[in-house]
């Protein structure tokens, strides 16, 4: 059966069939730590996503400015009066907050602006624990700021926001927030943090 | 026989490496979720009065979650209030009104593998508006 130039047939059937497992084995493992990476990336998405929208709030909140705020109104101008921008207080949990801000929402922005930092929740989405829309995502929406004491502008902060709250106790808001970044084979990766934000200048 | 223990020793070491990985990664969560908890309490002690300030020392938090399905940091066996977080405050510094404090808030916690600590700390003085 041996050659004297090279190998038997049982050598190479042997060599063969402990190969190709072995062959399996590496790429099955090069495929999971390949999907491994891809949902750590997702992970830090969601994740850095989070902070990043922590950061810009805290940012605003710090030094922002709460109480009842009274423009008098001008001479002959239906304009002007007391505008409360400041709700809620106590110990509630709430999806929505007001405040002044001492700091430019935007580049280019005036400072002084009146904030309302609100959680909007996705059409076709309910507060139910449920996937409503069929995306993967449960009960998501949106946080923005309204810019103005009537809230004529709004601009989105952070998507995919499954659930936002703040809570507002002596002095100190805090946020509980959890987004969730669509990862592969339509894997969900989700992040939440709960930070709390002394204001400085109440 | 060779080829056996060949086949042995390097399945040995990626499961090493993957039992490494994994805790590594279980740390990695542990600490980010201290060094937050650390970083809220050393907020809310700086809303605290000054002249209360004091009222916070050995005062414990809980080092919780809001991922679901992920629990919190439990507190080592020998903590006396089950809480893994706590405040310290020092006095460093007094002259007349002017005092100046140190908090110190800390994480002790019984990770996956062994205990872990993390701790901040902040000078903390009166604010003039």
């Amino acid at each position: 059966m041996t050659t004297a130039d090279g190998f038997a047939k049982v050598e190479l059937s042997i060599g063969l069939s402990l190969a190709i497992p072995l062959l399996f084995a590496v790429l099955s493992l090069a495929h999971s730590f390949s999907k491994a990476d891809e949902r750590a990336q997702s992970a830090v998405s969601a994740k850095g996503q989070l902070e990043d929208t922590f950061d810009r709030i805290q940012r605003l909140l710090t030094s922002a400015s709460w109480g009842s705020l009274r423009v008098p109104a001008e001479a002959g101008s239906e304009d002007g009066g007391d505008i409360s921008w400041t709700y809620p207080r106590g110990r509630a949990r709430t999806s929505a907050i007001r405040f002044e801000s001492m700091v430019d929402v935007m580049p280019g922005e005036d400072t002084g602006q009146i904030l309302t930092l609100r959680f909007v929740r996705e059409r076709g989405e309910k507060p139910d624990d449920q996937d409503n829309d069929g995306d993967g995502l449960v009960d998501e929406g949106r946080v923005q700021f309204e810019i103005g004491p009537d809230s004529a502008r709004a601009v989105s902060l952070v998507q995919q926001v499954e659930a936002c709250s703040f809570l507002i106790a002596d002095g100190v808001v805090t946020i509980a927030m959890k987004v969730a970044v669509p990862g592969p084979e339509r894997r969900i990766e989700r992040a939440g943090q709960r930070r709390s934000v002394w204001l400085r200048n109440p | 026989m060779i080829a056996a223990i060949v086949a042995g020793t390097a399945l040995g070491a990626l499961a090493s490496v993957l039992i490494g990985q994994a805790h590594v990664s279980d740390l990695d969560r542990e600490v980010e979720l201290a060094f937050r908890a650390v970083k809220n309490a050393l907020e809310e002690a700086r809303a605290t009065p000054v002249s209360r300030l004091y009222e916070l020392d050995g005062a414990g938090f809980a080092i919780d979650s809001i991922e679901e399905g992920r629990g919190g940091l439990a507190s080592l066996d020998n903590d006396a209030d089950k809480l893994p977080g706590s405040l310290s405050v020092t006095l460093v510094e007094q002259d007349g009104d002017h005092v100046i404090y140190r908090v110190t808030a800390r994480a002790d916690w019984k990770g996956k593998t062994r205990a872990r600590s993390f701790a901040l700390e902040s000078l903390v003085s009166r604010r003039y508006r």
